[in-house]
């Protein structure tokens, strides 16, 4: 998927699929280029207008969008790219806790085995090259495939399907103005410490050594004042 | 099929026949691998057959139903590895629940709510028929997740479809009661550890259970 590309284009490419897929497609990638923010109003009219698709489809599209929590829909204030609450990041983590551990240790058992194994080491590679450079795109792309190495490796269908990588990206960009770097620097050594715990083939190691890297993100991120957050009763766009 | 007609009363109709569904599949009232007939489940719900068809068509999308050529529909039958998949996921989600559940005891109306959804759980020389059982089980893990107050938690949790192969997995009622025990004892006392490290253990009984189910072996040795 090309970075910066336009809901336009996007509804180009796709025009052989449903309606609704077709305008879920362009949110989707429009979020995941950084085109679309946490916190954005997505305004109906000018989805049907630059999809070219009807009101209906819209409609279907923001109610599945809505469902998996990638976007808030409301009928009185409209459809947002979601914007988490505090509340909502520390139940995400506390979740993501637990599931990206278990992708860790499935994920060890597969490479102790041979499967994935260079694959894995490449994306740990390509993920510490961004350890002394600031943020950007290509470093959340290159941790996004370090993770997703994982999931694969680790073969568990369900897992898979049950990643919420859509509401991981929000978070990661609803988030990423905010991280100093000693935040950075200390993830960094985290990683090198889950990388070398799976390498080694210790299952329970790895998992810990993720569960221990989520959890010191969720202090971090617990620690942010409101602004960072979006307000429990209303929305409006993270500043 | 459900002894009682279930008409929907709130929301769109098939969603609430949707729900119904899942709820069945919890509580044994549909099982995997079942056909869905589309004219006996219009009759049923008293719909029309087109809600029916949007009704199983949103199961399908849900990964619970699969279409079958020219033959209606059909509830999912897990395969070992699919069942191990899930309950591997479900381990860790429950522990969590119980964990998040023994934090929040304390909340208004969590301990009642709480010992009356474990009660009926924990008394195994009163075992309710299978039907009833799988129904209060239900209730407690509604009960244990309402207390946790995780909407992300109840949203994979819901998603899993665990309940496709749950059923299958026959424990032992004494073990069962006491595993129950352990959980309800953990939460109730605020123990978090303990709270999930019991619900753990108890979905990994039920994972051992998957090879008098299932055929073929554990796929790797477990490193504990």
């Amino acid at each position: 998927m090309t970075e910066n590309r336009s809901i336009e284009d996007a509804g180009d490419r796709r025009r052989a699929k449903s309606s609704p897929d077709v305008v879920v497609d362009a949110i989707l990638s429009g979020i995941r280029s950084g085109w679309l923010v946490p916190g954005q109003r997505l305004v109906e009219a000018d989805l049907t207008h630059s999809l070219n698709v009807s009101r209906g489809p819209v409609r279907e599209a923001l109610k599945r969008l809505a469902a998996e929590g990638v976007i808030t829909l409301n009928q009185n204030r409209g459809a947002y790219v979601r914007a988490l609450t505090r509340k909502e990041v520390i139940d995400m983590l506390t979740v993501l806790e637990v599931i990206t551990g278990l992708t860790a240790k499935l994920a060890t058992y597969a490479i102790r085995h041979g499967t994935c194994r260079e694959e894995f080491e490449r994306a740990h590679e390509a993920l510490m090259a961004f350890r002394d450079q600031g943020d950007s795109v290509d470093f959340m792309e290159a941790r996004r495939r370090y993770y997703d190495v994982l999931l694969r490796a680790g073969g568990n269908e369900e897992l898979k399907r049950a990643m919420p990588l859509m509401q991981i990206h929000l978070l990661r960009l609803q988030f990423q103005q905010r991280v100093s770097s000693e935040d950075r620097a200390r993830q960094f050594r985290e990683y090198e410490r889950i990388t070398a715990a799976i390498l080694s083939g210790d299952a329970t190691r790895a998992e810990r050594m993720t569960k221990l890297h989520i959890r010191r993100t969720r202090m971090t991120l617990s620690r942010l004042p409101e602004t960072a957050f979006l307000r429990g009763d209303r929305e409006r766009s993270v500043a | 099929m459900p002894e009682t007609s279930a008409r929907p009363s709130s929301g769109s109709s098939s969603e609430a026949i949707v729900r119904d569904i899942v709820r069945g599949l919890y509580e044994g009232r549909y099982v995997a691998g079942q056909r869905l007939v589309e004219p006996n489940l219009a009759e049923h719900y008293g719909v029309s057959r087109g809600t029916v068809r949007e009704a199983v068509n949103r199961l399908a999308a849900q990964g619970i139903v699969e279409a079958q050529h020219q033959r209606g529909a059909r509830i999912k039958q897990p395969s070992r590895q699919e069942a191990l998949n899930m309950l591997l996921i479900t381990e860790v989600i429950v522990g969590l629940a119980a964990r998040q559940a023994a934090a929040k005891i304390d909340s208004p109306g969590a301990r009642d709510s709480f010992e009356a959804a474990l009660a009926p759980l924990t008394t195994p020389q009163h075992a309710p028929a299978p039907l009833e059982f799988a129904r209060l089980r239900s209730r407690f893990y509604r009960a244990m997740t309402r207390i946790a107050e995780n909407a992300e938690l109840e949203r994979i949790l819901s998603n899993l479809q665990v309940h496709l192969v749950r059923n299958r997995l026959v424990i032992d009622p004494e073990r069962r009661a006491e595993a129950y025990r352990r959980i309800g004892a953990a939460v109730l006392a605020g123990d978090e550890e303990g709270a999930e490290r019991a619900a753990r253990a108890h979905v990994r009984s039920l994972i051992e259970r998957l090879d008098e189910v299932f055929v073929t072996p554990f796929p790797f040795a477990r490193d504990g």
